[in-house]
């Protein structure tokens, strides 16, 4: 018995309540329960952290510091692989999924041996390896540093305006405090007046000194070195004020004249393989790519037999909507999961404890099926698979079922269920169960709201990407769903078409995260340091300022020829809100409670205490950002340390016994609980314990709660909250202002994304309140269950890449179930 | 012991094998020459990165003369690639710039000659054309870094005002200091550069023997002066050998290191002119070249400055 199960003896880890639990080797286990029950706890925190200690201990490669045993014994454990979704997190911007999955080196190889070399470039010198890595010095494009594009300044607009103020020129660059200075020094030198005077004021002499300087004299360089510096050059730190003038159509980003977008050096960009650059091959989908290369591979080629299984094995968990030069940051955390998934494959271990973390996200009930196919080969080959995971079909699927429960928090924690599946329908106690076992399940609409013509949101010609020039009629005041496979354009068709063309006509009124960060002024981001902003790790946003979306219309330039659509219908939207997957806040210390706002509330409440006001303490003693904050962690609680190969082992911070606060703060006592404890409680508790003290914070905690919050910690860092968690969290916020939701427009991207069934259905209860109150919502979505709850589903396909990019199928959920077009309709709940 | 048997011992004791050439020379006398390795004081060995300061005096000798009329002319005057804007900052740069390594030019890959950056322009049909399609990354002026791109710059630029710069460097400089140099390493496209491609035979005919070495040292020790004739202004010396107080890198003046009391050329593997003006003192090193890059400065520290200063 003891060979074949992993046992786990009193884990008590976060909320756990010191549980046992036996996981049998070779079989596929699921985790469930619902949202904070301590799933992850078990499979991450514990046996996974385990796992890899032991492992690494083992093989001496490591040092590990102990920390305090979370578990009284853990036997049967083999190495531990985890596959996360927030590997995101800690990605170099410049991995793209070729180079992530090693593709690229192969490619590279290939080309190196077997590239057709142009003969006006061949020098006669050897290829190398390196040349075909536009990451590496000796290979990338030296102009354009193998970014592939440039930044370009339409001098003839920035001046164009002979009535605008010189400190107004470049988005009001003289105003900002790095330019004011040195600007006002420059215009004192040759005699006239950022402030007061307008460009057409100016002498032609004064205004070319103006735009290109005195060669070095002063120490304000000129205008256009000036904005090529802070857009381009090292004190470039985070894109934004080349995204503006972006905006203003001051800056074109072209295709690098020297490279041509290959980003390559001359050599490699002109060897071809077959007839297309290694540049052309990275920038096809990899299923297309899979198809070009399989025509040649007569498995003679070591190097494309092994790049065509790789690319097969891509294709098999999902990926073949993918591009070889999509940057890992794009990628969605189930994309991410499902990129690691493929190169675990492809090495073919045994033995292996896999540890995933909802895998099935992201996908369209089609991909799930075959994801399934691939974890349970996974499980064939000998490996042992422990998920935690939301997804009905996948549980179905399980050998073996953990339920942790029965609520969220401190309302969990305890083992409900273990065993095989066929019983764990008739668990009573597990608030999964009853939903498997169709005691429960989703009360599946029947009634339709109807679309109303006249109230459309119309697109005609959306081309973007693979869009094939679709016209489509969004009804609103409804609940819209937009379906359809990875890849089929969902996206192209939301946030590349319908959000710019909505923030364009509405323009304030169509708020969007990106907004948020916009409000950053021009100093701010110059402040910071250059080469590594503090917050940039846990940016989505590519540092260097290109989505993958940009950079493929640079890379094909016959893409960016689309004509814009034209939107109508639009005048009925009082206001739209994008809420998005982003993560909330930017900074480390950034949580829960900092983005609500409640935060702030909370600390002037500890600052009105008797012992505040007797001791002289102000707010800023209750914030670990202000004077409140540990000196040694900085208010982080922990010192991170750095233990090699990528890897980070964090020691509580002894200074302040890992609270991040100063004694001080912590003597302060608001209804018996300090700061720390009040961060500490999840949503939850905190809201019966503001209840009666504070009605806004109870407020917002309630929302929160309603949305599926309800077992998120106040104080629970950033980095550690998933895309559906802030999601959700914005989506909180919003609606906790109490503003009129008549004839609001709220746009989402799969927000039940990391919930169980029972706060799944909260929010769709929610969001169906909310277009009771006159709203209209657009999902994007894969789940069936949020689908079948829609009132009209737009359906694109019918596959992805090249493949989708057409509407096939609209209407009620009821509709698509009989349309023989539709791909999602035989999966929609009736 | 005498000095030099303690050099002796320290290069035995340290298994110092790569080094060929140490000469002390101080107050007008030799104190220390020792060979290594078969060298005699004919034995020629590369130059390195000593052919910087090297071109950094020719720079004062065309400016001395007139042919640079300003070292904040900007390089554009010269070179025409940079005036086609292909960079917003490619005006700002000047001669100044190049010679304190703050053009601001991208640079990436250590200081070395396999470096990437190196690599990559050698694999280039024009040098001059390659450098100017690098993006500026720092305002000029702005930012030291040490790299090859400013040295091949300012030998362009001193090529297009002294004509042929071998011949310059030859008649102005070698021929009165009794240097006897081969014809330096000319790029396809027409750039001195005394390394070449790090072949060889490429870098062969630059190579100097120790007491070519010493004599550069001499000039430098008598302020642009050598056996009582003029070379190189002593303003431009003097400022070619010391920072002033608002210089980007206090410890590098024009093309030449600068330490506390003492400044010196220095070349990859170990290749050193240490110059000690306080107590009127020329150390010479020439070592052969390893993959490791080793420096033997340590020699200096521990041997002739413990029994010297």
């Amino acid at each position: 018995m003891k060979n074949n199960s992993i046992r786990i003896q009193n884990a008590r880890i976060h909320n756990l309540k010191g549980i046992d639990v036996t996981i049998p080797k070779h079989k596929l286990t699921v985790i469930t329960g619902v949202s904070g029950s301590g799933k992850s706890s078990l499979a991450f925190d514990t046996l996974y952290e385990e796992g890899k200690r032991r492992y690494l201990m083992f093989s001496d490669t490591q040092f590990m510091i102990d920390t305090e045993p979370a578990f009284d014994s853990i036997t049967g454990l083999s190495p531990t692989v985890a596959v996360e979704q927030r590997i995101i997190r800690q990605s170099n911007p410049r991995s793209t999924v070729g180079t992530r999955i090693k593709i690229s080196h192969l490619l590279a190889a290939l080309f190196t041996n077997y590239g057709e070399r142009d003969p006006a470039y061949d020098d006669g010198m050897p290829l190398d390896v390196s040349m075909f890595q536009r990451g590496s010095a000796k290979g990338m494009c030296v102009r354009c540093l193998g970014k592939g594009r440039a930044g370009l300044i339409d001098e003839a607009a920035m001046f164009s305006d002979k009535n605008l103020l010189i400190c107004d020129i470049a988005h009001g660059l003289g105003r900002g405090s790095s330019t004011k200075n040195i600007l006002s020094e420059f215009a004192a030198t040759y005699g006239f007046d950022p402030w007061n005077n307008c460009i057409g004021d100016l002498s032609g002499e004064q205004l070319t000194l103006l735009k290109y300087g005195d060669h070095g004299k002063s120490r304000f360089p000129g205008m256009i070195p000036w904005i090529t510096m802070l857009t381009n050059g090292s004190l470039s730190t985070s894109g934004r004020l080349a995204h503006l003038l972006s905006l203003d159509g001051l800056m074109t980003q072209r295709v690098c004249p020297k490279c041509l977008g290959t980003g390559l050096g001359e050599q490699a960009a002109h060897t071809t393989f077959h007839g297309k650059t290694i540049t052309e091959l990275e920038n096809m989908y990899i299923r297309d790519l899979h198809e070009f290369l399989s025509a040649y591979n007569d498995g003679r080629n070591p190097l494309l037999s092994e790049l065509c299984t790789k690319l097969s094995c891509m294709i098999e968990v999902g990926l073949f909507h993918l591009a070889l030069s999509r940057p890992i940051p794009t990628l969605s955390g189930g994309e991410i999961q499902r990129l690691f998934l493929a190169s675990y494959i492809i090495t073919e271990m045994d033995s292996i404890i896999f540890v995933f973390d909802e895998p099935t996200i992201g996908l369209h009930e089609t991909e799930k099926e075959n994801l399934i196919r691939i974890i349970r080969r996974l499980v064939d080959n000998g490996n042992t698979v422990v998920a935690v995971e939301h997804d009905e079909n996948f549980m179905r699927e399980a050998d073996y079922i953990i339920d942790i429960g029965p609520g969220a928090g401190i309302r969990g924690g305890i083992k409900i269920y273990e065993g095989g599946f066929t019983e764990f329908l008739h668990c009573k106690d597990s608030r999964t169960a009853p939903y498997l076992s169709a005691a429960k399940g989703f009360p599946a609409k029947t009634v339709f709201r109807p679309a109303d013509p006249k109230k459309c949101l119309t697109l005609s010609h959306a081309n973007i990407h693979n869009l094939k020039d679709v016209t489509v009629k969004i009804p609103l005041g409804i609940m819209v769903g937009i379906a359809g496979v990875s890849g089929s354009g969902k996206s192209s068709l939301i946030s590349d078409t319908l959000v710019p063309t909505l923030k364009e006509v509405l323009k304030g009124k169509c708020v969007t995260g990106e907004d948020k960060k916009e409000h950053r002024t021009i100093d701010e981001s110059n402040a910071a340091t250059p080469e590594y902003p503090a917050d940039a790790p846990f940016e989505f946003e590519d540092p260097r300022g290109i989505t993958d979306k940009t950079f493929a219309d640079i890379a094909t330039p016959s893409l960016t020829g689309h004509t814009a659509p034209t939107p109508s219908g639009q005048d009925t939207i009082k206001r739209c809100y994008v809420i998005d997957q982003q993560p909330i806040g930017r900074s480390r210390t950034s949580c829960p409670a900092t983005y609500t706002g409640i935060f702030d509330r909370i600390r002037a409440m500890f600052a009105e205490t008797k012992t505040a006001k007797e001791r002289g303490y102000t707010a800023g003693m209750f914030s670990v950002n202000s004077t409140g904050g540990c000196r040694r962690c900085k208010g982080d609680g922990v010192i991170h340390y750095h233990v090699g190969f990528g890897n980070f082992i964090d020691i509580p911070c002894d200074t302040c016994g890992g609270t991040g606060y100063v004694p001080e703060a912590m003597e302060v006592m608001l209804d018996h609980k300090n700061i720390r404890d009040i961060l500490e409680m999840s949503v939850e508790e905190a809201f019966d314990f503001f209840a009666d003290k504070d009605e806004n914070i109870a407020h917002l905690l309630d929302i929160l709660k309603r949305v599926g919050m309800g077992y998120i910690r106040l104080g629970q860092a950033t980095p550690t909250i998933s895309g559906g968690e802030s999601q959700r969290i914005k989506l909180a916020k919003e609606l906790a202002k109490g503003k009129n939701t008549k004839n609001v427009l709220y746009i989402l991207d799969e927000p039940t994304t990391g919930l169980s069934f029972s706060d799944c259905e909260r929010l769709i209860q929610l969001l169906n309140e909310l277009v009771e109150q006159g709203a209209s919502i657009i999902i994007t979505e894969h789940d069936p269950h949020v689908l079948s709850g829609c009132d009209y589903i737009i359906e694109l396909g019918p596959g992805g890449g090249t493949d989708g990019g057409s509407v096939i199928a609209q209407g009620t959920p009821e509709e698509l179930r009989k349309n023989k077009q539709s791909v999602i309709g035989k999966y929609l709940k009736q | 012991m005498t000095l030099s048997e303690e050099i002796n011992n320290y290069i035995a004791q340290n298994r110092y094998r790569q080094i060929n050439s140490v000469l002390v020379w101080q107050d007008g006398q030799m104190i220390a020459e020792n060979y290594y390795n078969g060298f005699t004081k004919e034995s020629r060995n590369v130059l390195r990165s000593v052919a910087k300061s090297i071109l950094s005096l020719a720079a004062g000798i065309a400016l001395d003369k007139g042919l640079l009329t300003g070292l904040d002319v900007p390089v554009a005057d010269y070179l025409p690639q940079f005036r086609e804007r292909r960079d917003p900052l490619h005006p700002l740069i000047t001669v100044r710039h190049l010679l304190t390594m703050t053009s601001g030019i991208y640079w990436n890959g250590g200081i070395h000659y396999h470096c990437p950056m190196m690599v990559q322009l050698r694999r280039s049909k024009d040098w001059l054309n390659h450098i100017a399609d690098c993006p500026v990354t720092n305002l000029p002026g702005s930012h030291y870094n040490y790299k090859e791109f400013d040295v091949i710059l300012l030998s362009a630029v001193l090529s297009a005002v002294c004509g042929d710069l071998y011949d310059f460097i030859n008649r102005e400089l070698y021929l009165p200091l009794n240097i006897k140099s081969g014809r330096w390493y000319k790029s396809p496209c027409g750039v001195y550069y005394s390394v070449g491609s790090g072949e060889d035979a490429d870098e062969k005919p630059s190579n100097l023997t120790a007491r070519e070495m010493l004599a550069f040292g001499q000039l430098c020790l008598g302020k642009g002066s050598f056996c009582g004739q003029r070379i190189v202004s002593e303003s431009y010396l003097t400022r070619a050998v010391s920072a002033p107080e608002d210089a980007i890198n206090k410890n590098y003046g024009y093309l030449f290191c600068l330490g506390n009391n003492w400044y010196a050329c220095r070349g990859y593997g170990g290749q050193r002119i240490h110059v000690f003006p306080e107590e009127n003192m020329v150390v010479v090193i020439q070592a052969t070249p390893t993959a490791r890059g080793m420096a033997y400065d340590d020699l200096i520290w521990k041997t002739i400055a413990k029994q010297v200063l």
